[in-house]
């Protein structure tokens, strides 16, 4: 099934309203929105902080999402995975975004894969203009690492657990960039984090948004991004720190 | 005899509350790494062995050797979502 994605080459009144504010920035204007229209992303991890990345996204203009995840919707997940409400609990994750998001914007097109993502997979990301890993795990952010430097496509990583997280942009679609695995090769015990810790919503929220932005900034080449570049946020003392990365010529992955 | 290196620390985040301080100042009178340093500074606390290192705001390997007036900043590893 191939779908088309809109052509705005015309914005109609209803696209003039809908997306007036964004219009009225110098950084988009008129053409950006025309160009978000031909854009598609692909958003692996619908959780803290897929919801807030699919939310903004969808009412940004993007042309077309793919949505890739085989979760359920918990309980323990409406606190910070604000897409969800009480009576989603126990439905797939996938389902009920497209459904969401199609109440905010019925123009986005939509893919959804309610699935795992794995190498064997990693073909829904060949006609992807980025990809973003809003994922849990570093097991599952190595192969996205890995298929979005074999597909050639910019990745925009963020991570959240207790009150802390990080978010990079690697250019994986060009050559002697810093790719996740530069970063993370060294790490051994990976696994720590995740299923046991807690984590304070709204780090989520905020690390998710500067994930939306970051590819927003990308896929319409304004502003500085956060390439070659980590972000640490510390919510705890409100702390913000940017550190520069640079490609280690010893990393497996992209050299 | 060794000149004294001054060396400024940073702690970040997580690591920030493991070792109780956000920073500290120190002067080293031997060539370290930086994470011979973080083993020294963490060698009577039951801390998580991983950590990532930047040093002058870039990030840098585990065997990076410091300078006079560096500043090393230790910061967790974040993989969660
Ligand atoms: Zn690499």
């Amino acid at each position: 099934m191939k779908e088309k994605l809109r052509n705005k080459i015309n914005l109609s009144d209803k696209d003039l309203l809908a997306y007036n504010k964004h219009i009225l920035l110098e950084d988009i204007q008129t053409e950006g929105i025309e160009i978000l229209a031909t854009k598609h992303i692909v958003l692996i991890g619908l959780g803290g902080l897929g919801c807030p990345i699919a939310q903004y996204l969808a009412t940004s203009g993007l042309g077309k999402l793919s949505i890739i995840d085989n979760d359920i919707i918990e309980d323990t997940n409406l606190q910070r995975q604000i897409l969800y409400t009480s009576s989603d609990i126990g439905k797939n994750k996938v389902d009920t975004v497209e459904k969401k998001l199609k109440t905010l914007n019925s123009d986005l097109v939509i893919q959804k894969h309610n699935i795992k993502f794995s190498m064997h997979s990693s073909n829904l990301l060949k006609d992807a203009d980025l990809v973003i890993d809003a994922t849990d795990n570093f097991s599952t952010r190595s192969i996205i690492n890995k298929a979005t430097i074999k597909y050639k496509k910019p990745l925009i990583m963020g991570a959240a657990e207790k009150l802390e997280g990080q978010v990079s942009v690697f250019r994986n679609d060009l050559i002697n960039r810093p790719c996740y695995n530069c970063l993370y090769a060294d790490v051994d015990d990976k696994e720590n984090s995740c299923m046991d810790q807690g984590v304070l919503s709204m780090l989520t929220g905020i690390i998710g948004n500067i994930q939306a932005l970051e590819s927003i900034k990308l896929l319409l080449n304004f502003g500085d991004t956060l390439e070659s570049k980590l972000l640490l946020v510390d919510v705890k003392n409100i702390n913000f720190r940017t550190i520069r990365i640079s490609k280690d010529p010893k990393c497996t992955m992209c050299n | 005899m060794h000149k004294l290196m001054k060396i400024h620390v940073k702690y970040f985040a997580s690591v920030r509350d493991l070792m109780g301080t956000e920073s500290k100042d120190l002067d080293i009178d031997k060539s370290l790494s930086v994470y011979e340093l973080w083993k020294d500074l963490t060698a009577k606390l039951n801390v998580p062995k991983d950590v990532l290192i930047a040093v002058n705001h870039k990030y840098v390997d585990k065997d990076f050797k410091l300078n006079d007036g560096d500043e090393v900043a230790y910061f967790p590893p974040v993989t969660g979502g």
